[in-house]
């Protein structure tokens, strides 16, 4: 009977709530007053809050060295990234795809010389050059049900680029969706051994175990070497993109673990990485970089919103203070947001 | 039906027991591997909480130096507006003030509040904010704070004792508006009286230390003399309880309104005609005024400064941010109050010289190397005491 009782008294404050809520609008909101509506006022904080950390990185664009206004903007993001009440909330979906809209409308523009790098969600990135415009690891991010960057965008994007290089299987790293529709455009897609087998003749896994293999892209000027590199037991190609006469990129994925150090240690006897673009919480990021031997590099992985809880949600602050343990590394970073980009030209 | 319940219920029973075994056995582990520094590597995975810590360790001192480097102003620029609005994000986490990096920021902002006081005002007043409502009003001749409470617990409060020992030791006399916490604390007032300095409160307050404070306020205007000050005590209410809502007069040096907790709608009467009263020059108020329009028709001011932003110890629905703040102005801004939003130990100067209650400014002099200020062909030392 008690329990019965218990079960009723749930059930009506749940649903009294519930009515509260619905049917009773803040009343002061037109004057900023939110007492007992929690909810929208986190909601207004957020939509002031993304905002002016838009304005803030517009007028202060990544940079070698970070100023003052644009580090606390992204301090700013992490704190608003690492408050779970703002995940996929409004205001969060119109903050990433206004970015993407940006970075949209930059696409267009043509790069005359060197290469254009765009940062997108996770570990996405798009390499122009004047010749060719590659996505690696595009993803819309988010549920099927309510991607973070809507499909309309995310193909306006996936039209805008030439090719595709996925470094593994992982959901926040391959989209099958997006691979179809570079393959839907004519576009070639080179993917990791044993992924998306037989989908579509332009999708093409990668045989590539132990040793390099490069691809010729001769219409688009470009070589892309895959270097065979692994997350735990998966297969993480590490793609290292020639742009001829321009630069070269090399995007490490989720690479994890020391197996494969060794041979990483030697890829700058073997290539000439202009900007290396690791997983922000790479495991002995140091080693990696000394590896690899580039000129710049650009993080990526940073305010992962999926799966992970927010103590695996990597903050922008986080890889200041990371590459703050290597001073004596000599080699300098940028560290950028969503929608920004980064002009690099060989010196 | 005893029965019926009985296996769901013991199987039940024992989840329960298994659940709060495991989550009291998880986090003591998870204690036991904790790493004593993150700084090595600076990956917090399975430690969430470390991880806000070393983020708010991160973001304080980053608004510190955006604050420092864009001080108020009535045009704020783009720069202070997201220092604040990223400060609210900060206080807005439920458990801020269990931050590592809370206390060291609050405290720098009243050090530097302290390193700077001691500068004469040459004209009009200075306005220093402090924690909710509390303020500091400084002119060459005469510094009066207001509602000044440390904030936080009686074990672990805001505002230091030595930060509260500087602030009595500074200040001519302490005003309290009303009776809550927020707005009164004994301890305070003790520092003032052990100074012999005097404390105004309601009437009624802390009758068992009346004999060393200056009750005030009862159903009509009152008026002080503290010094180079007249004061105007204006019989306030929040809800039934007494508020006091005093009007400084700095002669010369401006003329300043704070209005405490003022919420009541008997009152409006009142305060709805103040402005032909008093002609204020600064109007402090609670920033989360549902009545703020009124409050400013009723004052008419030449400026307006907000208090009670981020009042910590409220939830955070009730911790007003500086946003808000900005949002609310704005859309008063067919009333042509000029705003200026201070955050804790920050100031303003205002010496607004077009205002009829601002009349002369000191200059600096040396003599005899030292510096001295003279006024009106009196000299004074810094701080105000008048030498000949």
């Amino acid at each position: 009977m008690k329990q019965h009782i218990f079960i009723a008294l749930l059930l009506l404050s749940v649903s009294v709530s519930a009515s509260a809520q619905s049917s009773n609008a803040n009343p002061n909101a037109d004057k900023y007053i939110y007492w007992g509506y929690l909810a929208d006022y986190k909601q207004g904080q957020a939509t002031t809050a993304f905002d002016a950390i838009n304005e803030m990185l517009n007028a202060n664009p990544p940079q070698k060295v970070i100023s003052l206004p644009r580090e606390l903007a992204l301090v700013s993001l992490d704190q608003l990234l690492h408050d779970t009440d703002n995940d996929a909330t409004d205001p969060f979906y119109t903050f990433i795809n206004n970015r993407m809209r940006q970075l949209l409308k930059d696409l267009d523009t043509p790069v005359t010389k060197g290469l254009r790098i765009y940062k997108l969600y996770n570990d996405g990135f798009i390499v122009k050059s004047p010749k060719a415009t590659i996505a690696i690891d595009l993803i819309p991010g988010g549920s099927n049900a309510k991607p973070f960057i809507t499909d309309s965008v995310v193909y306006e994007i996936a039209g805008r680029c030439d090719a595709l290089f996925i470094s593994h299987l992982h959901a926040d790293h391959a989209n099958l969706n997006i691979a179809k529709s570079f393959a839907a455009r004519g576009k070639r897609v080179i993917a990791p051994k044993n992924l998306w087998v037989g989908v579509d003749p332009l999708i093409q896994p990668m045989e590539v175990e132990n040793v390099e293999t490069h691809i010729e892209f001769e219409e688009l000027d470009l070589t892309l070497h895959v270097l065979p590199g692994h997350q735990g037991n998966d297969y993480n190609n590490i793609n290292v993109v020639e742009f001829h006469n321009e630069g070269t990129v090399a995007h490490t994925g989720d690479q994890w673990g020391t197996a494969d150090l060794p041979w990483i240690d030697h890829v700058h006897e073997n290539y000439d990485i202009d900007v290396l673009m690791p997983n922000c919480w790479v495991n002995d990021m140091e080693r990696t970089i000394r590896g690899f031997g580039p000129k710049l590099i650009i993080t990526g992985h940073e305010n992962e919103l999926g799966e992970h809880t927010i103590d695996h949600r990597e903050a922008y602050w986080m890889t200041i203070k990371k590459m703050e343990l290597m001073p004596d590394l000599d080699i300098p970073y940028v560290l950028m947001t969503w929608g920004e980009f980064y002009d690099y030209q060989k010196e | 039906m005893k029965n019926l319940f009985s296996i769901p219920n013991r199987l039940l029973h024992t989840g329960l027991v298994c659940l709060v075994a495991i989550g009291t056995i998880l986090p003591v582990a998870a204690q036991r591997t904790m790493p004593s520094s993150f700084e090595d590597d600076y990956i917090f995975w399975g430690y969430p909480n470390a991880y806000l810590n070393y983020q708010s360790k991160t973001g304080f001192p980053l608004i510190n130096r955006m604050l420092q480097a864009n001080p108020p102003a009535v045009e704020m620029n783009q720069h202070r507006k997201f220092a604040l609005i990223t400060l609210d994000q900060f206080l807005h986490d439920a458990d801020c003030q269990r931050r590592d990096a809370f206390y060291p920021f609050i405290n720098t902002r009243m050090e530097e509040m302290l390193a700077g006081i001691d500068q004469p005002v040459l004209s009009g007043v200075r306005i220093y904010k402090l924690y909710n409502s509390g303020f500091i009003l400084k002119t060459l001749k005469t510094t009066i704070a207001v509602d000044v409470v440390p904030g936080g617990s009686t074990n672990k409060s805001f505002l230091t004792d030595s930060v509260i020992f500087e602030v009595a030791d500074r200040c001519d006399a302490l005003l309290i508006t009303n009776a809550d916490g927020k707005h009164a604390n004994r301890n305070v007032a003790n520092a003032f009286v052990d100074m012999g300095k005097k404390v105004i409160l309601p009437e009624g307050m802390w009758t068992d230390m009346e004999e060393f404070l200056t009750p005030v306020g009862a159903d009509t205007t009152e008026i002080v003399q503290l010094g180079a000050m007249t004061l105007y005590v204006l019989p306030g209410h929040k809800n039934n309880a007494k508020n006091n809502i005093y009007v400084m007069n700095f002669h010369g040096r401006g003329v300043v309104a704070h209005t405490g907790a003022q919420e009541n709608d008997a009152d409006w009467a009142w305060i709805d005609d103040i402005h032909n009263k008093y002609n204020i020059d600064i109007l402090l108020t609670k920033s989360q005024n549902i009545n703020m329009e009124s409050m400013l028709a009723g004052f008419r001011p030449r400026m307006v400064i907000t208090g009670h932003e981020n009042d910590i110890e409220s939830a955070v629905d009730r911790r007003e941010s500086y946003w808000t703040t900005q949002k609310r102005m704005k859309s008063l801004s067919s009333l042509a109050i000029p705003n200026v939003i201070l955050t804790w130990g920050e100031s303003y100067n205002y010496a607004d010289t077009s205002s009829p209650n601002i009349s002369s400014s000191a200059t600096k002099v040396m003599m005899k190397g030292a510096l001295y200020i003279e006024r009106k062909g009196s000299i004074y030392s810094p701080t105000g005491r008048k030498l000949k």
